[in-house]
């Protein structure tokens, strides 16, 4: 069996063993599948394959998947008092969301408590990584998804500056280009414009959000792979020519993991990181770039780090449904349609294509758990999807530039204006009118 | 180069955006009043003829941005002057979002710190926006063109008062043969004094309070008789704007507007004539 092959069946069978931990699949049903490794065992003396040993190891993974899930879930149980007011401590472990009216804050719990709380309390004073707050309120579930949150209780700062300084300088850094994008756009088009480099949406107003939604464009705002695959190119082509292949491989690593860092580790950010990484190893050690094997390693490596994603979280899901559907489900399409892709004006039939293998793929996620799916996405997608990288790259280059000069910053600025507020038009019309 | 019609376009727009700035974008020379729709506090924009702009408390959180967007042309990012009447949350919040877009020329108070944790921010942001900052009281002027702007209160006793309410500026605005009254959040006591000590006569009147049932009494009312007064509310659990009050703007033969129904209230005094436009 050929590395890949086996890199590709190790990662597969760790997510099953996690998947069937996590539906509560009793672990004995996997030794049903004993007799056959026995019967192989025998069989083996015979022809010797390695292919035995193989199915060994892939059971295995399968029984460390499971096991692993049930660990991760044991030792990261959390411990809190739930719909009874209490005071609790804990640690601002990341950036908190300063919405329109309020502000979104995470914390860690200190002992004798175990478990993250999302506070939301009034807009200022605001707290920032790093701070360690004392809360009296009430802990209770979200509705909308398995946050534990804490609706306006009383908040005291009791420290602050305890987080790790390269961390406080990356957010610094991040609030200052947002800050910048700030200065040279009007304020809906500035807030779209940090959904679309950072994926942050607190900016958002509620009407916005919904026509997200409602047009089927949400994608847009939560840093893609696609988006993060455009960036790492773009910067490992651009470093190329200054640095040797290897150095400017590292430091295109580098910066990724840096940007992710910066955008508070968010899934999908992690998720489109991780398969740019893959993307950029199999493009430097010049083999074939296997989709399949860096879809695989990227979940079986997402999982590692919180293996509740694969069955508890709709936005994993989502994301690699799509991502399969592009993968998968287009080249069928192009099939059955004979459509083709290729150059057209503005690459429409490229993104119409691709839209509607994501949309399809999705389809079931998105009826099971909203109960809803838009059709009209798909036109607003292939009217949008063209603009990104430029709005992208204009953005970044005025945030950037925004450093240096303010007044610089402001023409770059006019001319992304343009663009998004063409995208918020057109957002609005599927969202708001068209539905 | 798949862009370059593209940015070609994008290039030409651009240029007659910018020409049509020159050629339009000028100051107004008419006094226009923006009462702005952001909640519960206040937050009035006042634009002279000429065009310096007087942006009086901030309201309670960033809706004063979006408020801003669509009162203001996009690339206008400089504010002359901003003045806080007194330092409580639904009136000061809003600047601290204010001072990270916008430029502001200085920054006026009456010289009595908040006791709100926020007031640390605000202070913060005002020294890292490196914003002048200056203390008014009773009976110091701020002139420019044929705009006057007189401060009737607080004075040096009254700034010290344990209610925050009665600290709060109350400014005097001329312009174009317009008068403007900015009473804060001040009550019946303020107003008695005022009402003692100046001719209060007003054609515009940002009222009292919120429209509370302690503010906006009849003495200072029959004074002042405002042709146009605006209450500046939102969603609240005080009861603001209260019917006494209410009532008592009516009686005095003034039209009544306001936040919550109007949505945003623009009073524009336009050849000695005002012209109220309502957003809702």
């Amino acid at each position: 069996m050929k590395l890949h092959d086996a890199a590709f069946y190790l990662a597969a069978f760790f997510i099953i063993g996690i998947g069937a931990a996590s539906l509560n699949i009793n672990l004995w049903l996997f030794l049903i599948s004993i007799p056959f490794i026995v019967w192989y065992v025998l069989k083996s003396k015979y022809t010797g394959g390695i292919l035995l040993k193989w199915a060994c190891l892939f059971l295995i993974t399968a029984f460390i998947g499971y096991f692993y899930y049930n660990f991760h879930t044991a030792i990261n149980k959390e411990y809190l008092i739930l719909d009874e007011s209490f005071t609790f401590q804990g640690a601002v472990y990341k950036e908190p969301f300063h919405g329109l009216d309020s502000q979104a804050v995470d914390i860690r719990l200190k002992t004798p408590y175990k478990g993250n709380v999302r506070i939301y309390t009034s807009l200022y004073p605001e707290y920032h990584y790093g701070d360690f707050i004392e809360v009296n309120g009430k802990i209770i579930k979200s509705d909308s998804s398995d946050l534990n949150i804490s609706l306006s209780p009383k908040v005291n700062l009791v420290s602050s500056n305890n987080g790790s300084s390269a961390k406080v300088f990356l957010f610094s850094f991040k609030s200052k280009l947002v800050g910048n994008l700030g200065r040279i756009l009007p304020g809906e088009q500035s807030a779209f414009m940090v959904g679309i480099l950072f994926g942050e949406r607190s900016g958002f107003s509620k009407e916005f959000t919904e026509a997200l939604q409602k047009s089927g464009t949400t994608h847009l705002v939560a840093l893609s792979g696609y988006n993060i695959s455009i960036i790492a190119v773009a910067l490992a082509t651009l470093l190329s020519y200054f640095f040797k292949r290897s150095k400017a491989f590292w430091l295109t690593v580098f910066f990724i993991i840096t940007f992710v860092l910066m955008t508070g580790g968010e899934e999908s950010v992690v998720r489109a990181a991780i398969m740019g990484i893959i993307f950029l190893i199999s493009e430097r050690s010049s083999r074939l770039y296997s989709l399949r094997n860096a879809i695989t390693l990227t979940a079986a490596i997402m999982l590692l780090f919180n293996p509740e994603l694969l069955v508890f979280s709709v936005g994993f899901q989502l994301s690699f449904a799509a991502l399969l559907g592009i993968i998968y489900l287009r080249p069928l399409i192009e099939k059955v349609t004979k459509f083709k892709g290729g150059g057209s004006f503005l690459g429409w039939r490229e993104n119409l294509l691709q839209t509607t293998s994501a949309q399809l793929a999705t389809l079931p996620i998105l009826i099971t758990t909203f109960g809803r799916f838009s059709f009209s996405g798909i036109l607003a997608n292939v009217l949008l999807l063209e603009f990104m990288p430029l709005t992208m790259f204009l953005g970044f280059m005025g945030a950037l530039t925004g450093l240096f000069s303010y007044h610089l910053s402001l023409i770059i600025g006019w001319v992304t204006n343009i663009l998004l507020s063409y995208e918020i038009f057109i957002i609005n019309l599927f969202g708001s009118y068209l539905t | 180069m798949k862009y370059s019609s593209l940015i070609f376009s994008a290039l030409i727009l651009l240029n007659v955006v910018l020409w049509y700035g020159v050629v339009f974008g000028g100051p107004k020379p008419y006094l226009q009043t923006y009462f702005l729709n952001i909640g519960q506090g206040d937050s009035t924009l006042t634009i002279l003829p000429g065009g310096v702009k007087l942006l009086v408390d901030g309201g309670p959180d960033k809706s004063l941005l979006s408020e801003l967007d669509r009162v203001l042309p996009a690339n206008d990012r400089y504010i002359d002057m901003v003045l806080l009447t007194h330092p409580q949350l639904d009136h000061f919040s809003g600047f601290i979002s204010l001072l990270e877009r916008y430029k502001v020329g200085i920054f006026i108070w009456n010289g009595r710190p908040g006791d709100v944790e926020a007031w640390q921010d605000l202070t913060n942001s005002l020294s890292e926006a490196k914003t002048p900052t200056i203390i008014l009281s009773r009976n110091d002027k701020i002139n420019y063109k044929d705009s006057f702007i007189s401060i009737l209160s607080p004075d040096k006793e009254l700034v010290k008062s344990s209610e925050l309410n009665d600290t709060g500026i109350v400014a005097e605005l001329f312009s174009s043969g317009i008068k403007e009254l900015f009473t804060a959040d001040i009550g019946f006591v303020v107003e008695d004094i005022l009402a003692n000590l100046y001719d209060l006569n007003a054609d515009i009147l940002k009222v009292g309070h919120h429209g509370s049932k302690y503010s906006s009494g009849v003495g200072f009312l029959s004074e002042a008789s405002p042709l146009v007064s605006v209450i500046q509310v939102g969603k609240n659990n005080y009861g603001h704007p209260t019917p006494d009050a209410i009532n008592r703007l009516t009686q005095s033969g003034s039209s009544v507007y306001r936040n919550d129904r109007d949505g945003r209230v623009n009073v524009v005094a336009l050849n000695g004539l005002l012209n109220v436009f309502k957003s809702k």
